[in-house]
């Protein structure tokens, strides 16, 4: 198998740089796979938690991630990532389509100074960068209530530059790029879409705090509003309606993290707000977990806590009431009932097991509330890195 | 209870001074340059910086290529616990983060304290560790860890 990846690898080599046939090529892979089974209110009401319904399934969790590099020359390389995930909407075989999640060639400026161009995960949170590679994170994956945006990666540049400021290590990534992404019936582009983070390491803690923002279009929700949106533009004049209609629409979003890894003892927590200019998505969406790990040698047992917040969008403001309170009823609870939607809150036990080098066993109880409807979740997976 | 005799004390003052005369052999794990890099010493942090992939040079702007010790060597164990204070699976956790966003690959590992001083004794810019008792003329010891 690792063999064949590595053919694979040079011949990719070779069809793009045929004089560079013998430069070093670096092949790593990550595989997770795993398995579960969720109960309670919401997969009694047909729901799923993480992809899992009442019955044992395995398919959910597992992954699996290809990166080839080559240098290019002094300070130019080519990296590429390629990633098949049990996860990913679609029918039977289309789920373990395969993603580029990376895809770009970077220029070292100096040993400060890196420049990216291509396809590259956005650095919208603490664990962005190796989302996929389990073996990385305690979890058997990051708290969904934070990790919620339903893309990952940007089609952009980036400039990323690191330094010492003293004992600190600092690194600024500064972005701009788009998006387009979603599910076959939801959706959407992203364009204008900028950011920067700025990560600062001091031995055992790292501080971060990220700022991004893009102008938004949802395709397949605007259709969904369609009906209200003229509805309203139909009574109350013209532009009424303009909150149904996501169409370039101006969201920014904010992030905050530290990381404490004080001997054995580990403490991680996150807090992001997402902002939005018009509705009928939430205008403000508020999301943080907390995390605690202790390692007993090869176990390290740990608890999580996240929870997330919206606050409905204000669709009616400005709107005269006597006209057509129907339809303002209407519109209110399509707003609140997207709002709701996103709220919930999870506790997280589990255990980490370093069974091996370069593999780890996983087992998680999740006990999640969702729109204010129960569920749990007992999960397994096991992480290696190649 | 029983009362200790000079007896009963003496076996277990042969082990323990055993014990130290082992530890005394095992003096300490140097931390080894070629010649070339004209460095005279270095600290902790510089070392946790070049051999977690957080500069690729000395703090004097030469270029550095560090390289380990083979897994389940002595003086990995050492210098890893000492120095960059993380066991083997911090390690390969922490390396997994930036393999896998482009932003970097571990030392290679080069085998045992003789490999070691062989090859940082022949190639330029290179750093390594090898138990203090096995430093010679052809390397430059800039620090030891105890």
């Amino acid at each position: 198998m690792a063999r064949s990846l590595k053919k694979m690898g040079l011949l990719f080599a070779t069809c793009l740089f045929p004089t560079l046939v013998f430069a070093q090529v670096t092949i790593n892979g990550f595989v997770s796979a795993g398995g579960g089974t969720a109960d309670g209110d919401i997969v009694d009401a047909g729901g799923n938690i993480d992809g899992y319904d009442d019955d044992w399934t395995f398919s959910a969790d597992n992954i699996l991630g290809i990166q080839i590099s080559s240098p290019l020359g002094d300070n130019l390389s080519a990296t590429g990532q390629i990633v098949a995930d049990g996860l990913t909407e679609g029918e039977g075989d289309e789920k373990y389509d395969a993603e580029v999640s990376w895809a770009y060639i970077s220029y070292t400026f100096n040993d400060q100074v890196t420049g990216r161009v291509g396809r590259f995960r956005a650095p919208l949170y603490l664990y962005s960068d190796y989302l996929d590679v389990g073996y990385a994170y305690h979890w058997i994956r990051p708290p969904g209530e934070v990790y919620s945006l339903p893309f990952s990666s940007v089609d952009g540049i980036d400039v990323v530059y690191n330094s010492f400021l003293g004992d600190w290590d600092s690194t600024v990534q500064v972005y701009a790029g788009s998006v387009d992404d979603g599910t076959d019936d939801n959706e959407f582009e992203m364009r204008n879409f900028v950011g920067v983070a700025w990560t600062l390491g001091y031995d055992w803690l790292t501080l971060r705090a990220s700022y991004h923002e893009a102008d938004l279009t949802f395709i397949d929700l605007n259709e969904q509003f369609e009906t209200l949106a003229t509805g309203l533009d139909a009574v109350f004049g013209a532009g009424a309606g303009d909150d149904f209609n996501i169409t370039e629409e101006h969201f920014y979003f904010i992030e905050f993290a530290a990381k404490a890894e004080v001997g054995d003892l580990l403490f991680v927590s996150e807090y992001t707000s997402l902002n939005a200019d018009s509705g009928p998505l939430s205008e403000e969406s508020e999301s943080w977990y907390a995390s605690v790990a202790y390692r007993f040698g090869a176990f390290t047992p740990h608890f999580t806590y996240s929870e997330t917040n919206n606050d409905p969008f204000p669709v009616t403001s400005g709107l005269p009431t006597g006209v057509n309170d129907g339809l303002l009823a209407t519109a209110n609870a399509t707003a609140e009932g997207v709002a709701a939607n996103g709220d919930g809150e999870t506790s997280i036990l589990g255990v980490r097991w370093d069974f091996a080098p370069s593999a780890a066993f996983k087992l998680e109880y999740h006990d999640v509330e969702a729109n204010e409807v129960d569920g749990d979740l007992i999960n397994f997976v096991f992480d290696i890195v190649f | 209870m029983t009362t200790f005799s000079f007896k009963t004390i003496k076996p277990l003052l042969i082990v323990l001074s055993m014990a130290f005369i082992t530890n005394l052999s095992h003096a300490g794990v140097a931390i080894i340059v070629n010649p070339g890099v004209g460095i005279d010493s270095i600290t902790d942090k510089d070392l946790q910086r070049i051999f977690l992939g957080k500069t690729k040079n000395f703090p004097n702007g030469t270029s550095a290529v560090p390289v380990n010790q083979n897994v389940g060597e002595a003086a990995r164990d050492t210098f890893n616990a000492k120095v960059l204070n993380k066991d083997e699976a911090q390690l390969k956790s922490y390396w997994s983060r930036l393999i896998f966003t482009g932003k970097g690959t571990p030392p290679k590992d080069e085998g045992n304290d003789d490999a070691v001083k062989n090859l940082v004794a022949n190639n330029p810019n290179t750093i390594g560790y090898i138990d203090s008792s096995k430093v010679d003329g052809s390397v430059k010891s800039v620090l030891t860890i105890d």
